[in-house]
This record gives C-alpha cells, sequence and structure tokens, in this order.
C-alpha cells in the first residue's frame, strides 16, 4: 500500500491579527488553526492578553515568534527562550515556530571587555556557511532542550545572498534540518520571493529542501519594489505579506503537497492592506482545493541535492559575528551605510574583515541598499502602528 | 436608641451609612451568584452579532444592528428620515428569526425603525434573544433584584420621610441636608442599582472587546456589502456610529434614540458604548437625538 493511502488531515488557517479579529470569530468555523505572532501577544494589556487566551482554549493555535534569531551567531537570550516557552504553555499551543534568521548582532570591540549590540527589527539572512549551520543548530538544540519539545523553523525571505556565503539557501537549509530534524515551516511566500531575485526557478528549488520535514506551510503575498541604483531601474520582490497570494505560490503549494505525505499545517499571512474575510477564506478554499487536488498522489520526496556543499573557505564563527555586525549596521545606521557605499574597502577592514578581499566580487549592492530601506521602513511602521495601537486602546477601554 | 429620635447630625451619618448599606447589598446582590457550570459563554457570540448587541446595549441597540446588517446586505433601505423598507420576498434570504420579523415589519412600506419592537413578530424576537441571554445567566432578568431595589427606596423614602415629620413636629425646619441626602440616595439607587448585564455577560464583553480592541484601528477599512459577518459583529460591540459613515452613509438614520436611562433593560439604549453620538447629523437637524435625524 502506498503512502498515499493512509489518511491524512490536513488543517488550514489563519495568521491572528487584530485588524482581523471580527472576521476571523465570526468565520471561525471554517478554520482548523490560528497562529499567534509570540511578541505581538506578550505585548497585550491584560485584558486583551486574557481574551487571546481565552481564544486559544476555542481552536487549536500555534505560537510563531519572530525574535530569538536562531541563526544568528550569537545565542539567543535565555530570557526570550523562557518567554516563547511560557507563552506556548499560557496558550497551549500545538507548536511553537521561529525564523532561520539573525535579528541582532553583538561585537566585542577590540582591545575592550564592551560589546556593541545592534537590534535590526527585521528578519535578516546569516552568512549561509559551515559555520552558521553549526551555530544555528548548537541554538536550536539549546532551545529545543528548554521547550521539552521541536521547535519548528521557517525559512526567511531574503532581498539579499549575504556577504560570506557559500552555500545556496536551499543547502543552508537542509543542512539544518537534516542535522537537527527539526520540523520544518515551509514558507512558498519566502522561497518563491527569494528565487525571484535570485533568477532561479522556485519550483526546482522546492525539490532541493527536505519535504519529508515539512510541518506547516505559509501563504502569503508580497509586492515589488524599485530603486535606481548607477542610473538603472532595479526591482526587487518584498515578502510584505500586504497582498493576495500569487498563482505560482499556489502552484508551489500543490507540488509541496504532492510531495510530502505527511499531514501538513497550512497558513495563510496577511499583515496590512486587509481584505474582506471573504477573500481570505476564498484564498483558504483556493488552498485546500490545491492540496485536494494531489493528495490522491502523493508520493514521498527524495532528497536530490548532496548535503555536504563544496566550500572553498572556512569562515570562523568570529569571521561570522563580525559579517552580521556589518550587515547590521548596513540595514540599520545610515552613516555606516553611506560610508559602505563610498569606500567598502574601508568598511571591511573596520568590521576586521580585510583579509577577506574576495567578499566584495560578489556583493549584492542593491540587495544591500535595498533591505536597508526596508529595514528603516519596518521600524518606522512598528512605531507608528504602536502609536495607533495606543490609542485604539484608549479607546477600546472604554 | 430609636433612630429617629437622634440629634439632626446624628442621624444625617446614620441615614448615610443606611444609604451606603444599602448601596452595597444592591451592588452584590445580583453578582452574589455566580455560575458554577463550566459552560462557555462566550463562544457562542463570535457569530451572533445580534445576541452580542443585545447583551452590550439592549433591545434597541439590537434592533439599528439587525437593521444595519440587512441594510448593508442589500435586503433593507433606509431612507434619510430615519425609516426602513424593505421587500416580503426577502425573508427567504435570511435565516435569523429577528431579521425575518424586521424584514416583515417594513415589507412594503416605509416604517420608524424604533417603533418595530411594538410589533409582535418584532418583540418575539427580541424577546427570545433576551430569553436566551437571561437563561444563559448573562443578563438578570427584573424579577430577581427588582424586589430588592423596591424593599431599599421604599426603607430608604420611609427613614428619610419618617425624620422629616419628626423634625417638623418637634419645631425643626433645618431639614434640607435630609432632603438633599435622601435625594442622592433615592435617585442613585432608583437609577444604577441592579446591572443590567450579568458578572458572566461582563467577562463575555470584556473577552469580545479584547479580542476585538485592535479592530478600531481598521475600521475605516471595512468593506460593505454584507460578505461577511465583520461589521456587523464591530458595530454590535462598539456601536454603529463606530463605523465609517463615509462607507457606510446610512448609519446616521439607524442609530439607537438617545436613552432615557441606560440601565432599563435596553428598552431605550445609547447609540454605541465607545463613542455614543450625533456624529453624522447636525444639531440642527437633531430634534430629537441621533434617533431623530429625519424621522
Amino acid at each position: 500500500m502506498g503512502v498515499a493511502a493512509v489518511a491524512v488531515k490536513d488543517h488550514f488557517g489563519l495568521g491572528w491579527r487584530g485588524p482581523l479579529a471580527a472576521g476571523i470569530l465570526a468565520e471561525l468555523e471554517q478554520l482548523d488553526c490560528l497562529e499567534i505572532i509570540a511578541e505581538a501577544y506578550d505585548n497585550l494589556p491584560s485584558q486583551q492578553r486574557h481574551a487571546v487566551k481565552y481564544l486559544s482554549r476555542q481552536i487549536p493555535v500555534t505560537v510563531h515568534g519572530v525574535s530569538l534569531g536562531l541563526a544568528a551567531n550569537i545565542a539567543p537570550s535565555r530570557k526570550c527562550i523562557e518567554k516563547l516557552a511560557r507563552l506556548g504553555d499560557e496558550l497551549q499551543a500545538q507548536t511553537i515556530s521561529e525564523h532561520l534568521s539573525f535579528v541582532r548582532s553583538q561585537i566585542t570591540a577590540t582591545g575592550s571587555s564592551a560589546s556593541e549590540a545592534i537590534e535590526i527589527g527585521h528578519l535578516a539572512a546569516p552568512p549561509r556557511n559551515n559555520s552558521s549551520v553549526q551555530r544555528c543548530c548548537e541554538h536550536i538544540q539549546s532551545v529545543t532542550k528548554t521547550f521539552g519539545r521541536p521547535l519548528v523553523l521557517e525559512n526567511i525571505a531574503s532581498l539579499i545572498t549575504p556577504l560570506g556565503s557559500e552555500l545556496t539557501e536551499t543547502q543552508w537549509l537542509t543542512q539544518i534540518l537534516t542535522a537537527t530534524c527539526a520540523p520544518f515551516l515551509l514558507d512558498l511566500e519566502n522561497l518563491y520571493a527569494n528565487a525571484l531575485n535570485n533568477n532561479e526557478n522556485p519550483h526546482e528549488l522546492l525539490i532541493e529542501l527536505p519535504l519529508n520535514q515539512v510541518h506547516t506551510i505559509h501563504l502569503s503575498g508580497g509586492s515589488w519594489i524599485e530603486t535606481d541604483w548607477q542610473k538603472k531601474r532595479h526591482a526587487r520582490f518584498l515578502d510584505d505579506h500586504q497582498q493576495d497570494i500569487p498563482p505560482t505560490v499556489f502552484d508551489l503549494l500543490e507540488q509541496a503537497a504532492s510531495l510530502a505525505p505527511q499531514s501538513l499545517t497550512i497558513i495563510i499571512e496577511r499583515d496590512g492592506n486587509f481584505p474582506s474575510m471573504k477573500t481570505l477564506l476564498e484564498q483558504l478554499e483556493k488552498a485546500k482545493a490545491a492540496v485536494t487536488r494531489v493528495r490522491a498522489h502523493t508520493q514521498p520526496h527524495r532528497l536530490k541535492t548532496p548535503l555536504v556543499a563544496e566550500v572553498n573557505r572556512h569562515f570562523t564563527h568570529n569571521d561570522n559575528a563580525r559579517i552580521e555586525h556589518l550587515l547590521a549596521q548596513l540595514f540599520s545606521d545610515e552613516s555606516q551605510h553611506k560610508k559602505w557605499l563610498e569606500n567598502p574597502q574601508q568598511s571591511l577592514a573596520d568590521a576586521h574583515l580585510g583579509h577577506f578581499t574576495d567578499l566584495l566580487d560578489n556583493v549584492d549592492w542593491i540587495g544591500v541598499h535595498l533591505m536597508a530601506r526596508s529595514v528603516s521602513l519596518k521600524n518606522r511602521k512598528n512605531v507608528a502602528k504602536k502609536n495607533l495601537s495606543d490609542e485604539s486602546l484608549r479607546v477600546a477601554s472604554f | 436608641m430609636f433612630p429617629f429620635n437622634l440629634p439632626g447630625p446624628a442621624f444625617l451619618g446614620f441615614y448615610t451609612i443606611l444609604g451606603l448599606a444599602l448601596s452595597v447589598l444592591l451592588w452584590w446582590y445580583p453578582r452574589r451568584v455566580k455560575s458554577s457550570s463550566n459552560v462557555d459563554h462566550t463562544r457562542p457570540f463570535f457569530n451572533a452579532p445580534y445576541s452580542l448587541a443585545y447583551l452590550n446595549l439592549g433591545a434597541n441597540h439590537c434592533l439599528s444592528i439587525c437593521a444595519f446588517n440587512l441594510i448593508d446586505r442589500g435586503l433593507m433601505t433606509a431612507t434619510e428620515t430615519g425609516y426602513i423598507c424593505s421587500d416580503a420576498k426577502f425573508t427567504k434570504q435570511v435565516s435569523q428569526p429577528l431579521e425575518h420579523a424586521l424584514i416583515q415589519y417594513a415589507a412594503g412600506t416605509p416604517k420608524a425603525l424604533f417603533n418595530a419592537n411594538k410589533n409582535v413578530l418584532v418583540k418575539a424576537a427580541l424577546h427570545s434573544i433576551k430569553t436566551q441571554l437571561v437563561q444563559q445567566g448573562l443578563l438578570h432578568s427584573n424579577p430577581v433584584w427588582l424586589p430588592i431595589k423596591l424593599l431599599c427606596l421604599s426603607i430608604l423614602a420611609v427613614a428619610g420621610i419618617t425624620k422629616i415629620i419628626v423634625a417638623l413636629n418637634h419645631g425643626h425646619t433645618n431639614i434640607i441636608f435630609l432632603v438633599m441626602i435622601m435625594s442622592f440616595f433615592i435617585i442613585g439607587v432608583a437609577i444604577y442599582a441592579g446591572p443590567r448585564v450579568s458578572t458572566e455577560g461582563k467577562e463575555t464583553l470584556s473577552i469580545m472587546q479584547g479580542l476585538l480592541a485592535q479592530l478600531h484601528g481598521r475600521m475605516s477599512e471595512l468593506k460593505p456589502g454584507g460578505f461577511t459577518q465583520e461589521a456587523t459583529l464591530a458595530a454590535a460591540l462598539f456601536g454603529l456610529s463606530a463605523l465609517p459613515a463615509e462607507v457606510f452613509p446610512y448609519i446616521h438614520t439607524i442609530l439607537p434614540p438617545v436613552p432615557v436611562s441606560s440601565r432599563d433593560d435596553g428598552r431605550s439604549s445609547d447609540s454605541g458604548s465607545s463613542s455614543s453620538s450625533c456624529s453624522s447629523c447636525s444639531s440642527s437637524s437633531c430634534s430629537s437625538g441621533c434617533g431623530g435625524c429625519g424621522s
């Protein structure tokens, strides 16, 4: 009997967002689960927190973290890990997930015990090399030990191929996922965005991933952003979660479901430019249809990509820490960014990376520029959102 | 010592303590019974905006929300004069008894929305919602606390009037402070004592408010067309006036009348807890409050 003959129950849900609340509650019967952003929940005032906790007793929820920075060279803080574990328990979450990204960097200044830390406020791709694979696996194991249950790991969208990368994204992800045996949160929109930005075929990238480990799938939409660079117009695809899901992502879902015989949880994420619930439910129905279409003849997927990639050099953990710190500076510090554009060799030297002269050969200048813009925009939006939220709280607490 | 023989200031102290004690009793009495069952009261409200509206602000608010929902779905029209009009054929397209009743009430000719609760069918549908809320322990039924309230009012009135008579008989005419304190307690108890909504009901409203709090920032993005119950649920909780008038331009015509008292079990109710307002009608056109816009 083939694997496909075994009954699988896929689950379909939405990301819980305050502005979508009324629609979600009204249509709760049509959803199998909700995904709650850990940091958003943690920042709620007590009345709203109590309400969301109540909701978590009504429908299965998953907790989704965005601030651990699992793939950073520096370890996630114990406080953040424990907080995420506590939220998972409080909400009786079925799973807890996090991104394979870095969100902060920290480096000890030479000749000093003081360390300089930068909080980016945005998910960023770390250097993809064997050293970051090793460090990331250590972090995942440490977090899993605290949680007492597997942590679900998500691939991120990136506007750039980070400096110091020697592995492709799929090689990097596959090495981490297979080494940790962790369940995989496959964000198809992220995969699609990265493929577009690197002129790759997302369907080919998909089959390079360990689809047998996929537990959850994220669907969302993004948009093109443009910039002028050296008198030419350049565009990149930004995964902003503010648009409808593009048809290719549904195709990718169908392909993924056809190669993943296990039960899947499919979540639609929407973070802004909110459509009517009707539109979101239609997209959910479309996702259900895509999965159902292929469920009858799903075949288990066998990885074709060799797991061990050939590398030219060995980046140490310290090198990675310096690269991440340089990237964090370029993304979030306008003066450093300007300095980098004027004299990149000097920026490398200042970051104690001067000996990697060939790093500059493959710099994605446009990507760095757009990433800095995206970080700045996101941080501004977060401030505005916080102000709006404070305002709405005042109105709501009548 | 017989309290009515107390000197003026001492009796005022006694009367104040009595008034406070009775107020505490009336505050405590309806809350003393908390449901011991594990029945989940809130979940049913996720897709029951009419019940939520009734629980939140009473019968008139419930009628407003129902009319809003029907208008948004294109099954009813609102005129500038605050009247509603529908067609009997639309009864086939609705499932809720209140919707059915309101369409029948307004079928053919325009009718005043807030006279609808005199219609037998509408009245029955509203009563059914109220009965369910009372049975769920979310609303207090009048009989539970009304006799206690009347008893407290009687005690306050009899004690005060008796002392006034005793004082006048003794030739003391300085009774103004007693009259003031007596009026304060009697009016206060008459208006505020005996909550309409039970502890469980308040908990339910609190959870719903908590879940939907962030919707305030998105009210302007709500879309008309009745595709989902989103706008209706939001309006049930935050009031119709919280909805964007440019998207739902008929809102001002179906706002409930200004309440005489918000404590009368919703026979009158307010026009939105978050922002009860006359936002869409100028003072000159509001001859009788919001609900009076053109009606």
